[in-house]
């Protein structure tokens, strides 16, 4: 935090670019055209991989009050559940994955390596990042990951660009965001600095019907507000960076706290329950390389801290008065070779260092001294791009492999190795149109408290085997572009994938329980994106998802039911239309059919269509925009859903909220207005 | 302290079913899914054994009661509420009475008549409430801040047994801010009429009281504490708590007796499996006669002399549990059927006889 102080003392004081060095022209060295091509940086370019990635640019498309969950919401093939509205705990999976099976990276450091927890999307402010990068099912070896949902990269802004935003409206939300990035000469390089500051506070009080838990008594329903939801959080990022021809060095640091009220279930309401959280990302990064070469390499120390107040044991445990400590420190360097013009040899090595440390505050006993949680992970891969047919076909096989090592105490440890190896084929038949198929064995590790226990009412389990995955997808990307009127993309995909020894836990007396691996899964699908950009006045983004995903667990409750809040079909569609900088409307539109909030599928959530719009003006390009935001346009609160679902005699139907996970109510309609001044060479 | 309470009168609509036929003596279970996000009522014939599923939803860990002849749902897990069903019409209760305060799970777990009211207890609460089984309506309160052990929240009263004419609540006690250690237990007589709590009686850790069919007396079971061991207790008002069985290793789940006839479950130290036991009070003999990995989440004792073992998937073993209710006579301690356990769509949680 201390440097991001620096950073933002230094920034301004960075000298403008006078002039624009010139570009080193990639044509006078084949090979570093194909380590470009392979490395493009990797994943930027979706033409450029066999994997299906979607490129979300942040460049004012989004409307003010849009969020990295709002922002992947629109992804096809990704499913956003959350617990609220704005700044809420919200999660994503993909391909009907779980949350904690999506692998979130900030530039590239793992925010929850190896799924060890579901990372919480409103903590993550939109404004730090310049694009979100959302790989479906087969991720690239630079990661040195092998989730099984897939992997979601938020890379922070370079370009040059000042802002400062002012925003508030429903529930006294209101955010105040300043970014400044500037480049300038350094020595015989260049440095360029970045640094962005958010507060973000609401008081959550969104409006929820409320049936008082008695389905069968409408007298006692009600619209009331949802007490106990207010946030405070204070997140800021900072980068320096210095370049010299191929090399480049960067040290970045990410802070974030965060306070929070807990309302629990709508039908046992918590009034005094607490969060606080606490989260530094300090990472250090080099590049370079020669003509044939390429190696990054980054350094980071990631801490995390939870304190839990919980008084009164209104979260239905025990007066809770706890803090979690998470540490990561990690190493990651990768390289790449191209010997050849048609091939390029990779190499990753990631090793990590985990420490976990529960407090219990009342009592002051701590897992620090006696018993440590400690993991050391290991995780290497070697990937080839082997290019044919006249560049038209692009062959990556991957093999990796995860080696770890856990230990609770001196009695307790755990070691395992599981490999996952891929294979991505990319076949380019014309200059607009690749066509794509990728295999993949994946693996999610159990965490620690999976192994041993939370000193609660979970006990360990270090013979847990970890969540592993085959899958598979086929695909097309066409783009086209007519003058410069007219510039489209379209993804098509079909997958499978198959999870065996999910992670379950298993209840075994009043007060204990314990995971297992019982869970099975197998989901089939087909995702479609499509984009226009219309004579730079119109622009269309769609997704389109169909997903059958379903429980094969040999318990029979569930064998062949379909997993909970995974629509069958999900559809997105954002538009805007725009006049120059002066003008411009947005609408985003989400519909996704029924699906069940439940494993044995009692209780079904109807299909739910939601329209979100904004209206954004700046007459003059001195004068900072003005953008009124409304969400949930409709003001959706309520749902009609079958009153007694096991009995298909009974027609009788009834109101219940929106909701995502069953006590947690969504939003009804929310307003926001922003002002926001900018200077950025290049806006759209 | 804020009671939020409705409590209305409703009457069913729609999908009402027309005067049923009778319908025999049966079992009404609660069963739940392996996640104890979901349950459903489920009925037994104990005339032909007929098993009627997936009745009516209710929450996960919900509780079975019999109240006069009206099957009694407490739903906990977030929900809270109490609804009255005629047995065989399943598909809307007579009455639906929420008991949510606003202030957190109140996590209703057992009830029974007291005078015209029903008492209910709520575990996460320093008091039990009387409520009106016509309306519905919160008549009054039963304090039991006195007993409150040192978490300072709750003494967690869990169970509820009649005997002549009086009722006798058992305390769990258990301090949670402590990870839930052993902070004794109390038995206390509720005076109806005067709605008061006129005795107690200190019992083991973990005290739960349990009714006794032919019996002389309730019967008490609960873990060592102070000078009290673990096991099973004869209780009466007038001679207290006499030990009938003890048990040194793991503790007493549950009981289904009749007379002198006693089967119990035991779950180990581990928590890793159950014992089935036998017990003859007249000999004073007891023994192991099944162990288990399944979660055994119930017993009770049937009208016709039969223990009926609810059985959950147990973690010991889940692909090798058999959920379902087993039973055992309890005159002769021999399994009825061991092979073939009562097997429902979900796992039975609750049982209860009409």
């Amino acid at each position: 935090m201390l440097l991001s102080l620096l950073v933002l003392l230094a920034v301004p004081a960075l000298a403008e670019e006078p002039a624009e060095e010139p570009a080193e022209d990639p044509a006078e060295d084949p090979a570093e055209e194909l380590i470009i091509t392979a490395k493009a940086p990797p994943g930027t370019d979706p033409g450029a991989t066999s994997g299906n990635v979607t490129v979300i640019e942040i460049d004012g498309r989004q409307s003010a009050s849009a969020d990295v969950a709002s922002v992947l919401d629109g992804v096809a093939g990704a499913t956003v559940t959350s617990l609220g509205g704005l700044g809420d705990w919200a999660a994503v999976s993909i391909r009907g994955s779980s949350a904690r099976q999506v692998q979130v990276f900030l530039d590239g450091v793992p925010l929850n390596p190896d799924g060890g927890e579901a990372v919480n999307l409103s903590e993550l402010p939109l404004s730090a990042f310049e694009r979100v990068e959302v790989w479906r099912g087969l991720a690239p070896a630079r990661y040195a990951a092998a989730p099984i949902g897939g992997v979601v990269d938020l890379i922070t802004r370079s370009e040059p660009w000042t802002s400062l935003s002012l925003s508030g409206g429903s529930y006294r939300t209101g955010r105040l965001v300043g970014v400044a990035s500037r480049r300038g000469p350094l020595g015989s390089g260049r440095l360029e600095g970045m640094a962005m500051a958010d507060l973000f506070g609401t008081t959550g009080a969104t409006r929820y019907f409320d049936d008082n838990g008695t389905i069968y008594t409408p007298i006692d329903d009600g619209v009331v507000l949802r007490e106990n939801n207010a946030k405070l959080q204070g997140s800021g990022l900072a980068r320096l960076r210095w370049s010299r021809g191929r090399l480049r060095l960067g040290v970045q640091d990410g802070f974030l706290a965060r306070d929070e009220g807990l309302p629990g279930h709508i039908q046992a309401p918590s009034l005094e329950a607490r969060l606080m959280s606490w989260r530094n990302l300090l990472s250090l990064s080099a590049e370079g390389g020669g003509a044939q070469t390429r190696i990054e390499s980054r350094a980071w120390l990631l801490q995390r801290q939870e304190q839990l107040d919980d008084p009164a044991g209104e979260l239905g445990v025990a007066s809770t008065e706890q803090r979690d400590a998470f540490t990561t420190v990690g190493l990651l360097g990768h390289g790449a070779w191209a010997p050849l013009p048609a091939l390029v040899a990779g190499a990753t090595l990631q090793g990590r260092h985990e420490q976990y440390v529960r407090t219990d505050l009342s009592s002051g006993a701590s897992s620090a001294g006696d018993d440590p949680r400690q993991r050391e992970a290991v995780s290497g891969a070697l990937s080839l791009d082997l290019r044919g047919l006249d560049d038209r076909l692009l062959l990556s096989p991957v093999v990796q492999a995860l080696a770890l090592y856990d230990r609770s105490s001196l009695e307790e440890s755990s070691a395992a190795l599981y490999g996952s190896p891929r294979l991505g084929l990319a076949l380019r038949p014309l200059a607009s149109l690749v066509a794509k198929a990728n295999l993949m064995r994946s693996v999610r590790p159990p965490d620690l408290s999976e192994l041993f226990g939370d000193r609660g009412s979970m006990r360990g389990n270090p013979e847990l085997l970890p969540e592993r995955g085959l899958g598979a997808d086929l695909g097309a990307r066409l783009v086209g572009e007519r003058g410069a009127g007219l510039r489209g993309s379209l993804d098509l995909a079909g997958f499978w994938a198959r999870t065996q020894d999910a992670i379950v836990v298993v209840q075994n007396s009043q007060r204990t329980s314990i995971p297992v691996n019982f869970g099975l899964t197998r989901v089939v699908g087909l995702e479609g994106a499509a984009t226009a950009d219309l004579i730079d006045r119109l622009d269309l983004r769609g997704a389109l998802t169909w997903t059958d995903a379903r429980n094969l667990s040999e318990d029979p409750s569930v064998n062949g039911l379909r997993l909970p809040r995974i629509p069958s079909v999900q559809a997105s569609l954002e538009s805007g239309l725009r006049h120059g900088e002066q003008l411009r409307l947005g609408h985003a539109w989400t519909w996704a059919s029924g699906t069940f909030q439940d494993a044995t599928n009692f209780y079904p959530l109807a299909p739910r269509s939601l329209h979100s719009a904004f209206l954004r003006v700046q007459p003059r390009s001195a004068w900072p925009s003005a953008e009124l935001s409304v969400l949930n346009l409709a003001d959706r609160l309520v749902e009609v859903v079958p009153r007694n679902p096991l009995d298909p005699a009974d027609d009788a139907r009834i109101v219940s909220a929106i909701t995502d996970y069953a006590g947690y109510p969504l939003p009804g309609r929310t307003f926001l207005l922003t002002l926001r001044w900018e200077d950025r060479p290049e806006t759209r | 302290m804020s009671l939020v309470l409705l409590a209305l009168a409703c009457t069913p609509t729609g999908g009402l079913d027309s005067a049923s036929p009778e319908l025999g003596p049966q079992a009404v279970l609660a069963t739940v899914s392996m996640d104890f996000a979901t349950g459903a009522l489920a009925s037994v014939s104990l005339e032909d054994g007929s098993i009627q599923d997936l009745l009516a939803p209710v929450s996960g860990d919900a509780v079975v009661r019999t109240v006069g002849e009206e099957v009694l749902v407490l739903n906990r897990f977030g929900y809270d509420n109490l609804r009255f069903y005629a047995p065989g019409q399943w598909s809307a209760p007579r009455l639906e009475v929420g008991v949510g305060d606003g202030e957190g799970p109140t996590n209703p777990v057992d009830t029974a008549i007291c005078g015209e009211d029903l008492l209910v207890l709520l575990y996460e609460r320093d008091h039990a409430l009387f409520l009106s089984p016509t309306t519905g309506a919160v008549t009054g309160t039963l304090d039991l801040s006195p007993w409150v052990d040192g978490d300072g929240q709750s003494p967690e009263a869990g169970s509820i047994a009649a005997w002549e004419g009086r009722l006798y609540l058992g305390l769990e006690r258990l301090d949670r801010s402590a990870g839930w250690i052993d902070a004794g237990g109390f038995v206390l007589e509720v005076d109806c009429e005067a709605r008061a709590i006129t005795r107690e009686w200190e019992g083991p850790a973990n005290t739960n009281v349990e009714g006794w069919p032919e019996g002389d007396g309730l019967l008490v079971r609960g873990r060592a504490w102070g000078e009290r061991a673990g096991g099973v207790y004869r209780f009466d008002p007038e001679q207290g708590l006499s030990p009938l069985v003890e048990v040194v290793e793991g503790e007493v789940a549950g009981i289904a007796a009749v007379g002198s006839d006693l089967i119990y479950t035991t779950l180990a130290e581990d928590n890793s499996s159950y014992g089935i036991h036998c017990a003859d009070l007249s000999t004073g003999q007891s023994r192991e006669v099944d162990r288990r990995t399944e979660y055994l989440a119930d017993i009770a004792a049937s009208p016709t002399g039969e223990a009926w073992i609810a059985a959950h998937w147990g973690w010991n073993d889940p692909e090798g549990s058999s959920p379902g209710v087993f039973r055992w006579d309890i005159a002769s301690c021999e399994p009825i059927e061991p092979d073939q356990p009562l097997q429902f769509s979900l796992a039975p949680s609750s049982i209860a006889f009409p």
